[in-house]
């Protein structure tokens, strides 16, 4: 992990969604890490930290996120330009090594909302290194298809809870399609999809990613603590990638 | 040019920038961001004689100035930091202030005892002030007798390190409260740690943390510290270190001309990790034009308000 201050190289805004650009040349940023991205100042801003935000995309030198307004911090990045520095602090968190995904014959991704977001990452790099994957995503409806902008992927399936666009239904249904065994289940959306996808745990093997308030993001505030069957893990560092039977969901 | 060099007792220290207990974990976190040994010293997390779990979380809640934690003094344990971290001490060369605390005189009184004996180690910053755990440290530290009596016999186990005591913002006498630490044979004060605070998440009828009371930190701990540090540096001649909203190098400036010695650097090391480094850096220059030549000059030059 180094600190930088990188140059926005493009940002864009599609109602909620804000894709963010910067040209960063690394060779260690892997699907499922995060970087703290904040202002270089915070003299006259309503924060004072950094925000953690996954990477969507890492290839060819750009580095990409994609990230859902929501509060003040997402409200004043709605308002930087391409050009401007920001300090970011990464790559943080977990990974899963090449050679664990080698071991099954097919990796299903399942994101719901916003979560797509990093399984865009795992669903490229996947793509890349010729592995078998299947890329679930779930929305309520089809106005909510602009999370996945720019995204051409033709392993992705969608599901929407009204059945305006694809499937009608949850994302996570795509388990019951499902009958070989070997199959790696990576996941990233709200708490209630991890308690759906609890039903599969016997039959697949399932690691989802966490998200939760952070200070530093890089292990020393002990903020963004989850409690697992063995204590308390931080999410910033043994995470963000967790396996499902780890974790105690009705303490997260 | 020495002239960032401080002595906080008998301990000299090459600048006077520090980071703040439990905003630094361990300090080997921080080597991938930079050579800590630039700084004056590190100051890690704060240690029991048994490793503790912390508190449930939400653990942290960031308003618009402040941040509010309860974090619950989560560590490792005494035998596991001298298993594991003290072989990284040695091989470090700035000085190793280690921050510890416990529930009653005597879990004090064990670690002070085994760390007196670690030559890694270079002081003691005693905890009688943290505002997250329900047992132990405050209680010390805002009863005076008990205080006395503790630092006392820290003196006479850990006669080998400097005693610093981190104050609470709560004392009700912070002038006697200093005298009696001075007293008592302490070497050095650390002011202050965080206070007591309380915030709702009133969209959802609920507290923010999991924990419901958290220490506030940020800038706007600022004034209450520069207040307490001046009162402090007043009334007693041990040194003052002052911690409490610092992001900037004039924030360092006034804690210097409230009459502190050397300053640690607390909420603004999650934001940007290298902040400690940037402000020895400024803090040199603007020595070096204003032709000041120690830190005590500051305070020399002071004007006073008319």
């Amino acid at each position: 992990m180094r600190v930088s201050v990188l140059q926005i190289d493009k940002i864009e805004n599609v109602d909620d969604l804000i894709i963010l650009q910067f040209k960063y040349n690394r060779d260690d940023i892997y699907p499922g890490q995060f970087f703290m991205i904040g202002p270089l100042s915070f003299e006259n801003k309503d924060f004072i930290l950094n925000r953690p935000f996954s990477v969507s995309d890492y290839g060819n030198g750009l580095l990409k996120f994609r990230i859902k307004i929501s509060g003040k911090f997402t409200k004043w990045l709605l308002n930087c330009n391409e050009g401007d520095k920001l300090r970011l602090i990464g790559p943080l968190g977990n990974f899963i090594e090449k050679k664990i995904f080698e071991k099954y014959r097919e990796i299903i991704l399942i994101g719901g909302g916003i979560g797509t977001a990093p399984l865009i990452f795992f669903a490229n790099y996947f793509r890349k290194n010729n592995f078998s994957y299947k890329f679930s995503v779930g929305f309520k409806s089809k106005n909510e298809l602009y999370y996945l902008r720019d995204i051409k992927d033709k392993n992705i399936i969608i599901y929407t809870e009204d059945g305006s666009k694809g499937e009608k239904g949850f994302c996570t249904e795509i388990l019951n399609t499902i009958n070989r065994d070997e199959v790696l289940i990576i996941s990233c959306g709200p708490k209630g999809m991890y308690y759906e996808l609890k039903q599969y745990k016997e039959k697949f093997h399932i690691k989802v990613l966490l998200e939760e308030r952070m200070a530093c993001g890089f292990g020393v505030c002990l903020g963004c603590v989850v409690k697992t069957f063995s204590g308390y893990k931080r999410v910033c560092v043994e995470g963000p990638i967790f396996d499902l039977n780890e974790i105690d969901l009705e303490k997260i | 040019m020495h002239r960032l060099k401080v002595k906080i007792g008998k301990l000299e220290l090459e600048n006077p920038i520090m980071p703040a207990s439990g905003t630094f974990g361990y300090g080997e976190e921080f080597m991938s961001f930079f050579d800590i040994n630039r700084l004056g010293a590190i100051v890690t997390k704060g240690l029991s004689l048994f490793p503790k779990e912390g508190n449930i979380p939400p653990r942290i809640y960031e308003g618009g100035k402040y941040l509010l934690n309860s974090i619950g003094l989560e560590n490792i344990g005494l035998e596991k930091f001298i298993e594991t971290k003290v072989p990284f001490y040695e091989r470090l060369d700035c000085k190793v202030i280690v921050n510890f605390f416990g529930n009653r005189e005597e879990d004090y009184c064990k670690i002070a005892e085994k760390l007196n004996n670690i030559d890694a180690i270079d002081a003691l910053e005693v905890n009688v002030s943290c505002p997250n755990v329900k047992k132990g440290a405050i209680e010390f530290g805002t009863d005076l007798k008990i205080l006395y009596c503790l630092i006392k016999e820290l003196k006479k186990v850990a006669d080998n390190k400097p005693i610093i005591v981190k104050i609470s913002p709560i004392l009700p006498d912070i002038k006697e409260a200093g005298q009696v630490i001075e007293e008592a044979g302490a070497d050095a004060i650390t002011a202050i740690n965080t206070i007591k605070g309380i915030e709702f998440d009133s969209k959802n009828y609920k507290y923010v943390l999991g924990n419901i009371t958290g220490g506030m930190s940020g800038k706007c701990l600022k004034p209450v510290s520069l207040r307490i540090v001046k009162e402090l540096s007043e009334n007693i001649s041990i040194p003052v270190i002052g911690v409490g909203g610092i992001s900037n190098v004039e924030d360092i400036i006034d804690f210097f001309l409230a009459g502190a010695k050397a300053v640690q650097i607390g909420t603004a090391n999650f934001s940007n990790p290298l902040i400690m480094l940037e402000l020895i850096e400024q803090l040199r220059d603007v020595m070096e034009f204003n032709n000041i030549n120690s830190v005590d000059e500051f305070k020399r030059v002071m004007k006073r308000a008319t």
